[in-house]
């Protein structure tokens, strides 16, 4: 696979600093400010969900099945009568905790083969890579999706399905800095005082990758966010009564024509959310390397 | 050049091979014997003797590896079996429908360059301006915004409060031109504004890349105008990327097809997928999955040999 020669990154994000430094230039990154301010509201919404809901997501009004807006209902009520302002903020939960579940998999699993491979090089590196490149020929929601059917559905699977594929984005990103990095002169100077392999890699290669991989992990949390959201939609993922953006919009979508906003507010949700990570994801990348400034996203 | 090729041939083939494998493991994860599981209503599950017959019917009591080996050999011939559900042929029903899709992916890649390459332009042109950032705002969105809730917006804007194309449904183009175009005009659309805005990223860092080099310098030193400079200079050496991009958006938009051939009911290959999937009809998927990670790779390939001829550097770099 063809690749732009990836550049080294030297900025260990671990100090107090460096994280002051980072929160300033995606302030001065306007798209990256907008992005982190939805992220900051969405995650305050998912954890305050019980005091911002005029309702509980499960209460049902069988009186009032599928009833537009009003005073009592500011968003309608769904097919089972439930307050639909209430499931579009209660949907954040499964949202986000999806999708920072999912990464969270994505980036363990990855960066402990990229360094693996990356650090041992030979053809233990040459057989990781292809298995990883292997990985990569399929557009990953499709394998999602199958492997959440054959699973069964529900959120665990999801996270364990899209961690099965989503590793391979990180494996090849610390691999490639691991490369660069441990033919650097202070590597050479670690390795000739004696410092044990695992802690060269832990202590001295790690910290030097940590900038891609802040960038790769706000995308990665995007797009597990837009595919959880794909496989509820289709019925999949989450499962009732839970309420879950996806799962809303594929109900919400028979109703289109009497009660639009059954699917325009859960679609507008999932929209928001990928949009600010991509967003914030794009001001970082901006802000962590000027080499690869403008660069497209990563293709999920 | 020769040995360059035949590397990356070989290196193809062996990622091929692990695809395969990939595809056999992920079919035979459901749990139970996909066949087992998809004939639970026809036969008599609790006669031990019929479950034994069946799973020997269809080979199922053999080792895993044998059973790969097997399906192998048969799938390369290009028998790739037959549906569980319909017990119609797997290679029919993917060739009946792959023209359909087709189309779309076709419809969608003009969307695509219509919608990324003149944003990608002006914004290359236009760099830190306020212009440019909206348009990688908008480029961002494009990427960002799910299809499938695109797909509904848009039935709702354009064929529920402004009636002007039908909300569902796919004609023919033999059966009825007008009507063709009509039906696959939102479907094309909502999967090109997703390769559109990632198009519109790449085409504008590209062309911003190519506007840094010396040559570029010098065309305009020699009193080029902005704009021939660009036509006859900038765009051509920008365009490598971008091909990749496009040839490579395809694999995306199956998945794509996926969502969009179920919301407006187009009887596609992304539909058919979607189906299998359901109703784990086993033979179906893995044919998907195989043809799409297919056409993955030989694009791969034609970029990788297409890349090392115009770059030698490249060839020479593993």
């Amino acid at each position: 696979m063809t690749e732009a020669a990836p550049a080294v990154f030297i900025a260990p994000a671990t100090s107090k600093s460096a994280a002051l430094v980072l929160l300033r230039a995606i302030v001065k990154h306007r798209l990256a400010a907008i992005g982190l301010v939805i992220i900051v509201l969405l995650c305050l919404m998912a954890v305050f969900a019980p005091l911002l809901a005029p309702y509980s997501p499960y209460d049902q009004d069988l009186y009032r099945v599928l009833a537009g807006p009003s005073a009592e209902h500011w968003f309608g009520t769904d097919n089972l009568g439930r307050d639909l302002l209430s499931r579009t903020i209660y949907g954040a939960r499964v949202s986000l905790f999806v999708g920072i579940g999912s990464t969270a998999l994505s980036a363990a699993l990855g960066i402990v083969i990229g360094l693996f491979a990356g650090f041992k090089g030979g053809v233990v590196d040459a057989i990781i890579m292809r298995i990883t490149d292997a990985f990569l020929c399929f557009p990953p929601l499709i394998f999602i999706l199958a492997m959440s059917a054959a699973l069964g559905p529900g959120l665990h699977n999801v996270m364990l399905s899209f961690a099965l594929f989503g590793w391979t984005g990180f494996a090849r990103i610390i691999r490639g800095q691991v490369l660069l990095i441990r033919e650097l002169p202070f590597i050479e100077a670690a390795r000739s005082v004696g410092v044990p392999p695992l802690r060269v890699m832990r202590k001295h290669i790690l910290p030097n990758t940590l900038a891609p991989i802040i960038v790769a992990i706000t995308i990665t949390v995007g797009s597990a966010i837009l595919v959880e959201g794909g496989v509820s939609f289709l019925g999949l993922g989450v499962q009732p009564p839970t309420a879950s953006w996806g799962r809303e919009l594929g109900v919400g979508f028979r109703y289109l024509e009497t009660v639009p906003l059954f699917s325009i507010a859960p679609g507008l949700m999932i929209s928001l959310a990928v949009i600010a990570f991509n967003f914030l994801g794009d001001g970082l990348r901006d802000a962590l390397d000027p080499r690869l400034k403008g660069m497209g996203l990563r293709r999920i | 050049m020769g040995s360059y090729i035949g590397v990356r041939l070989l290196h193809a083939m062996v990622i091929l091979a692990l695809v395969t494998v990939l595809v056999f493991v992920v079919t035979h994860l459901i749990p139970g014997d996909a066949i087992m599981a998809a004939m639970a209503g026809s036969v008599d599950m609790n006669d031990a003797a019929v479950v034994a017959k069946v799973r020997h019917q269809f080979g199922l009591d053999r080792p895993v590896l044998v059973q790969f080996v097997d399906w192998l050999a048969r799938f390369v011939r290009g028998d790739w079996g037959s549906s569980i559900g319909t017990g119609e042929n797997v290679f029919d029903m993917f060739m009946r429908r792959l023209p359909v899709t087709l189309e779309l992916f076709l419809g969608a890649s003009l969307w695509s360059v219509a919608i990324g390459i003149p944003t990608g332009i002006v914004g290359a042109l236009k760099r830190n301006s306020s212009v440019d950032m909206l348009l990688t705002a908008g480029s961002i969105i494009g990427v960002s915004i799910p299809g499938y809730w695109e797909a509904i917006m848009l039935i709702y804007l354009l064929a529920v409060v402004f009636p002007i194309v039908p909300p569902s449904g796919y004609v023919p183009f033999a059966v009825d031109p007008i009507m063709n175009l009509k039906s696959i005009l939102l479907p094309t659309f909502v999967l090109g504004t997703h390769s559109g805005g990632l198009l519109a990223r790449y085409v504008r860092s590209s062309l911003l890349e190519v506007m840094g080099q010396d040559y570029i310098r010098t065309a305009r030193a020699k009193g080029l105008s902005e704009r021939a400079l660009i036509a006859r200079h900038a765009m051509k050496p920008a365009m490598i990327p971008v091909v990749t991009v496009i040839g490579l958006s395809w694999g995306g938009m199956l998945a794509g097809a996926f969502f969009v051939e179920v919301i407006f009911a187009i009887p596609g290959l992304g539909r058919m997928s979607v189906d299998a999937i359901f109703q784990k009809d086993y033979p179906v998927v893995q044919a998907t999955l195989i043809a799409v990670s297919l056409n993955v790779l030989l694009v791969n390939l034609l970029v990788d040999i297409l890349y090392g001829y115009l770059d030698p550097r490249i060839r020479v770099r593993r």
